[in-house]
């Protein structure tokens, strides 16, 4: 049964395979959450079997203590470190000023993307978004209509779509090949089959490969 | 016919801490955004959010003193006693995940 659960884990969309240091980021954050909840049900259990086992035991303790060490005291140890965790490691993914990385633009539809590229001349690829290896890109996400959101798990977190608005993630991926990409916010009929592909070029490659994907599709300023 | 053993308004005292809490995660939330939207200096920004969410503790806290000073009448009954001291501890509770849940984030970059 856990090998059937697990072998979920081994997929192009699975964040536990993550191929980028923001992805890498939310993954240790999950393994980290689930040590604490592991640490969690263990002790829960431990107390749970000593007292069926000893009838009596730790009845020395009043049922106030038991409340505070047990219902405030002992969450509070596992939980509030996995906090300031879970902030330092969301601070680190913030695309903060101070550096000008290449950037795209990921304009949603229904449902369908398109990456628009103002770097090269604004070239424009329709379900395929092309990238430079180990280059920070900053991914400037909007949408056209309702509400989508732009998720390669294993590059990076998600982040939303809104019309009228411009959302900014920033991506980094070390290895040259194909990611896949979806849209993660329900956004009608066609929201499942709403995907798109990630291609990472070899830096010195990039320029070539987009300017051969993009041909007969660059649009008008 | 006798009188209930408590006034059913009082009932109502158990939701105001943790509607203060939601007012403070929804007021926090709404000036956020519309300091960022509007390109608000990032320290004003944070002294703004941080007076509102210490306005809030401040509600909370006046609100937590003063049913525990009410606590010390007498004359209530074993029913009304027991609703007072929910109500004591509900607005413990709400004090104090608003700090663990509202102010970190008052430490982290504002806008980016």
């Amino acid at each position: 049964m856990a090998a059937l659960a697990l072998s979920g884990c081994d997929r192009p969309l699975s964040t536990l395979d993550p191929a980028g240091p923001a992805a890498d980021s939310i993954a240790t954050l999950w393994w980290v959450m689930l040590a604490g909840g592991a640490v969690l049900f263990l002790l829960v259990m431990a107390l749970w079997v000593l007292v069926i086992k000893r009838p009596g035991w730790g009845s020395s303790l009043s049922p106030t203590r038991w409340i505070v060490l047990g219902g405030l005291a002992l969450p509070a140890v596992v939980l509030l470190p996995l906090l300031a965790y879970a902030l330092i490691a969301g601070e680190r993914l913030l695309p903060l000023p101070g550096r000008s990385p290449l950037q795209v633009e990921a304009v949603a539809r229904q449902w369908n993307w398109t990456f628009r590229y103002p770097d090269n001349g604004g070239m424009a690829t329709n379900g395929v978004l092309h990238l430079p290896a180990d280059t920070p890109v900053d991914i400037n996400v909007t949408s056209d209509d309702v509400i989508h959101a732009f998720w390669v798990p294993r590059l990076a977190g998600k982040i939303d779509a809104l019309p009228g608005h411009v959302n900014r993630l920033r991506i980094r991926a070390p290895v040259p090949g194909r990611y896949e990409g979806l849209c993660n916010e329900f956004c009608g009929l066609g929201h499942a089959n709403m995907r798109f592909t990630v291609i990472v070029h070899p830096r010195q490659d990039y320029a070539a490969a987009l300017a051969q994907a993009g041909t007969g599709q660059k649009e008008a300023p | 016919m006798n009188a209930p053993p408590l006034a059913p308004r009082r009932l109502w005292w158990l939701g105001a801490g943790f509607a203060l809490w939601c007012s403070a995660l929804v007021v926090l939330y709404a000036v956020h955004a519309i300091g960022c939207r509007f390109a608000w200096a990032s320290g004003s920004l944070r002294l703004t959010l941080a007076a509102l969410l210490l306005a809030h503790m401040i509600a909370i806290g006046w609100l937590w003193h003063r049913f525990s000073l009410a606590m010390r009448g007498p004359g209530q009954t074993p029913i009304g006693a027991f609703v007072h001291a929910v109500i004591v501890w509900t607005l413990v509770a709400a004090l104090v995940s608003a700090i663990i849940a509202l102010a970190p984030a008052l430490l982290l970059t504002t806008c980016t």
